[in-house]
């Protein structure tokens, strides 16, 4: 279901590399060009030395609908690797892990009212962090669309 | 599903352990070791209502009445629901990492198809045992709770076995408002069962839990107290707490107090808007 409806949304242009109608099958997750993916499956939208992060349309279909998401408190510091937020579904707390080092200068405050956003929009609404960038180097460790397409497929 | 030959899981066997130190040290072994584990333990010896990561207490649970028994109240760092434990209840807790399993993706249901598998050989032969919306049950009363935690490459799948229990600490719990299907709103005495009633042994139980884990092909290695609480020290990230009933109790009259200006101010609103009419 939630697969379905973040598809229809997508169609509205958000650069998918998906070749599949709007009411995709869930064995294929969708990818959008422009970001960075981690192997962690998160996705990672740089602007300037802020980066946006989320978790990827495969790690959403994969974790079951997420009843709660806990975020970081803003100001704090996490280096790339470190568990930086949780999610659970189905009974599961799983840790989100930071991609980038950096500070947190803001956080989705939404998804403690509503954290299903992280399955209906997890490239849009569902956005969980943006963080100042300490090592933009470690951007280039990073996937292209492409490179996360394979990775997953 | 089968490891590697000679994939070893380290064998760590407890009795009578407190269930808040045996949870620090289950979230220590997952978080800052390499190791495969299988954690049991026979009875904690207080009784506790162990919430999950994302459990709120005063939907949860009779507070002023879990207070007056002197339950403790205990935050863990897995997902899921809300048990109540005591002396006669078996904890289990499986800790894996990926590479180990390949065959099971590091996420929520895969494991529990995989363990579904591995407790099934244990309790299928006592009766209609199944995973039925990630409760353990036979047929639609259920044994026993589980919750998991995922980090990484790395996964946990605990369990508590209810041996037996006692009915007035198990009416300490509410009605959840996330329920499975198969619950039909029955209250817990109704949903649950007492594995002494389905079981021959507590005794053998262990023994064949340990069987299982042999039978899914890996080798185990018993382990010591001393050997497992080392990763209390490395590990950094601590999840599980047991949370102070004063404060719960004082954070519960506060919200009650909100709640009820908050319904005092809509009615004044409604009241002023119907007089101006």
């Amino acid at each position: 279901m939630a697969l379905a409806s973040f598809a229809t949304k997508a169609v509205s242009g958000l650069g998918l590399r998906c070749g599949l109608p709007a009411l995709a099958s869930r064995a294929y997750a969708t990818v959008v060009d422009g970001l960075k993916y981690a192997k962690d499956h998160e996705w990672v939208k740089v602007e300037g030395d802020v980066a946006t992060v989320g978790i990827t349309d495969h790690a959403q279909s994969e974790l079951g609908d997420v009843v709660y998401a806990e975020m970081p408190e803003v100001g704090a510091s996490f280096s790339a690797g470190d568990r930086m937020a949780i999610v659970e579904s189905v009974k599961a707390a799983s840790d989100i892990i930071s991609p980038v080092s950096g500070e947190i200068v803001a956080a989705n405050e939404e998804l403690s009212s509503d954290s299903s956003k992280i399955n209906t929009d997890p490239y849009g609404e569902g956005w969980m962090v943006k963080v100042k960038l300490s090592n933009p180097e470690e951007l280039k460790e990073l996937m292209s669309a492409k490179e996360y397409e394979e990775f997953c497929a | 599903m089968q490891p590697a030959p000679g994939t070893v899981v380290r064998l760590l066997r407890l009795a009578g352990f407190p269930i808040l130190r045996q949870l620090q040290l289950e979230e220590a072994l997952l978080r800052a070791t390499q190791h495969n584990w299988f954690v049991m333990n026979d009875g904690t010896p207080q009784p506790a209502i162990v919430l999950g990561v994302s459990g709120k207490p005063h939907q949860l649970v009779h507070l002023e009445a879990a207070a007056a028994h002197g339950v403790a109240l205990i935050r863990r760092f897995t997902g899921g629901g809300t048990v109540v434990v005591d002396r006669d209840t078996l904890f289990t807790s499986l800790i894996m990492q990926h590479q180990s399993l390949p065959g099971v993706e590091p996420y929520p249901r895969p494991v529990m198809r995989y363990t579904e598998e591995l407790y099934g050989t244990v309790f299928g032969p006592h009766g209609p045992f199944r995973l039925r919306e990630n409760d353990y049950c036979f047929g639609d009363v259920k044994f026993g709770g589980n919750a998991q935690a995922i980090t990484k490459d790395r996964w946990l799948h605990h369990t508590s076995l209810l041996w037996d229990f006692q009915e007035p600490r198990m009416a300490l719990l509410k009605q959840p408002d996330r329920q499975p299907d198969y619950r039909q709103d029955r209250d817990h005495l109704e949903f649950v069962v007492r594995l002494k009633d389905r079981l021959p042994c507590r005794a053998t139980l262990a023994d064949q839990l340990c069987g299982g884990l042999e039978a899914a092909g890996f080798r185990l290695q018993e382990s010591s107290l001393a050997e497992a609480e080392e990763a209390l020290v490395a590990n950094k990230l601590c999840g599980t707490r047991q949370l102070d009933w004063a404060q719960v109790l004082a954070e519960e009259r506060q919200r009650q107090q909100q709640e009820q200006q908050q319904q005092e101010q809509h009615l004044s609103a409604a009241t002023a808007g119907a007089s101006q009419v």
